[in-house]
């Protein structure tokens, strides 16, 4: 295993923290932008599935640890999140950014579509439509937007670790 | 010789002065001389003593620079030294006062037995999706808390313990979408369910369909039906009614008493157990 990834666990985890301790104070149309999911999917769609898969199940774990929903749900959803969009934007013939900003929406939807469906697999009372129009549809676009910049910086990231593979 | 000469007169010529000096003094006459010489050398001195001021307060700031700058040093670290003992003081007042209401509210309930925490919500538990409204506190098993146990403050009830660790309790928010509480129009005494909402509004509803069920603003309470929750405790206050005679009830929109976003000190009723709903047992028939 790569000993870049001896960095991304307890980076991921901080950004787990900040998911919980620090991102709900940044509230965006009465929602909070997910924060770690962004990057997971972001490091998707630049490095390809596969390498999206791992950083899905890290920052799915530590987020799991952190929330109150059936332990393995979230993890479940970023999971699918960042494969669906890591296969789909593999498929796409020079994406541009809207298209990468649409798979971000899109993988927001699926993700909260596997937690709602995993919330009520375990027996919580969910109102789809109500979350869907007053959750879902919102973070989507709050997540596209976030993304821009987390694009960035993901893009600097990926040519850091590019120039250290080469080096090797 | 010359020089012998020349320094004889000099002596005598002072000499000289020196007596006639003496004589006017006594004689009261040296005013005059004295006036006249200071009137010739006056300006002379003036100026020197002009240029020795300036001399001297160039002399005298650099030394006081030295000294102003320590000075000033000591004066910035009173004054950083200040304003930390002010935000600390001001901190103080702020939680004397919440603490003051709380003490107030529980000794105007006295059949109620209460906790004290802090609320650590946006610190640690706040959760980490748009799904579930819930905060963390700082009392857990080892404060005596435990799950099912009311949460509120002087503005309201806040939501009830779901989860209890050792030093830390989750608590689920009274906007949470799966959060449901028994609630009473304090005015007209009907009564409802009011639910949280996706989007963390709060919603009345089950109410009976009728005239003066409910209207805008309403005070919402709880009414203790179904022993979730103690009654009488402040939910909100109604902010619009929707009624539609096809259908079997009414529901409002409520605005909650409890400031959810500012959130500081809450307080756990210790001394309520919440009614569980248990299957009755059935009998078995007599042999």
């Amino acid at each position: 295993m790569s000993a870049m990834y001896y960095v991304i666990v307890p980076v991921l985890i901080l950004l787990g923290l900040a998911q919980s301790a620090l991102v709900p104070y940044f509230r965006v149309f009465g929602v909070t932008p997910d924060l770690m999911m962004v990057v997971v999917v972001s490091w998707s769609l630049l490095r390809g599935w596969k390498a999206g898969l791992i950083w899905a199940l890290i920052g799915g774990l530590v987020l799991d640890l952190l929330s109150a929903l059936p332990f393995g749900t979230i993890t479940l959803g970023m999971v699918l999140a960042s494969v669906s969009a890591g296969i789909i934007i593999a498929n796409v013939y020079h994406p541009s950014l809207p298209v990468v900003l649409l798979a971000i929406a899109i993988s927001t939807m699926g993700y909260y579509l596997v937690l709602m469906v995993g919330m009520a697999l375990s027996g919580w009372s969910v109102a789809w439509m109500d979350t869907l129009s007053q959750v879902v549809l919102p973070v989507a676009g709050v997540n596209a937007g976030l993304a821009i910049v987390v694009l960035a910086a993901m893009r600097w990231l990926y040519g850091l670790i590019g120039r250290e593979e080469l080096r090797r | 010789m010359k020089k012998l000469r020349g320094y004889n007169i000099w002596l005598i010529v002072l000499c000289s002065l020196l007596a006639i000096g003496l004589v006017l003094d006594q004689t009261g006459h040296l005013g005059p001389v004295e006036g006249g010489i200071f009137r010739a050398f006056g300006p002379i001195q003036k100026g020197l003593g002009e240029i020795g001021q300036s001399l001297s307060e160039v002399v005298g700031t650099a030394r006081d620079l030295r000294d102003l700058r320590a000075r000033n040093e000591q004066l910035v670290e009173l004054v950083n030294e200040l304003v930390v003992e002010n935000v600390r003081l001001k901190e103080m007042e702020a939680e004397n006062e919440i603490l003051r209401r709380l003490l107030d509210f529980a000794q105007s309930s006295p059949g109620h037995t209460f906790k004290a925490a802090d609320v650590r919500s946006y610190v640690v538990g706040r959760e980490p999706n748009n799904l579930i409204q819930s905060i963390l506190i700082s009392a857990g098993s080892q404060d005596g808390i435990e799950a099912g146990m009311p949460v509120v403050t002087e503005r309201g009830l806040v939501g009830r313990v779901e989860e209890v660790y050792p030093t830390l309790s989750k608590v689920r928010l009274i906007t949470d979408p799966n959060s449901a509480v028994s609630a009473l129009v304090q005015r007209t005494r009907s009564t409802g369910v009011v639910k949280g909402q996706p989007n963390g509004q709060l919603v009345l509803e089950y109410l009976p369909q009728g005239e003066d069920v409910v209207a805008v603003g309403d005070v919402i309470l709880t009414s203790g039906l179904g022993g979730g929750f103690p009654r009488q405790l402040m939910i909100g206050q109604v902010m619009e009614v929707y009624q539609r005679d096809y259908e079997m009830f009414q529901w409002a929109v409520l605005r909650p008493s409890v400031d959810f976003s500012r959130l500081e000190i809450v307080l756990v009723i210790t001394n309520f157990v919440p009614l569980r709903a248990e299957t009755p047992a059935i009998p078995s028939a007599q042999p």
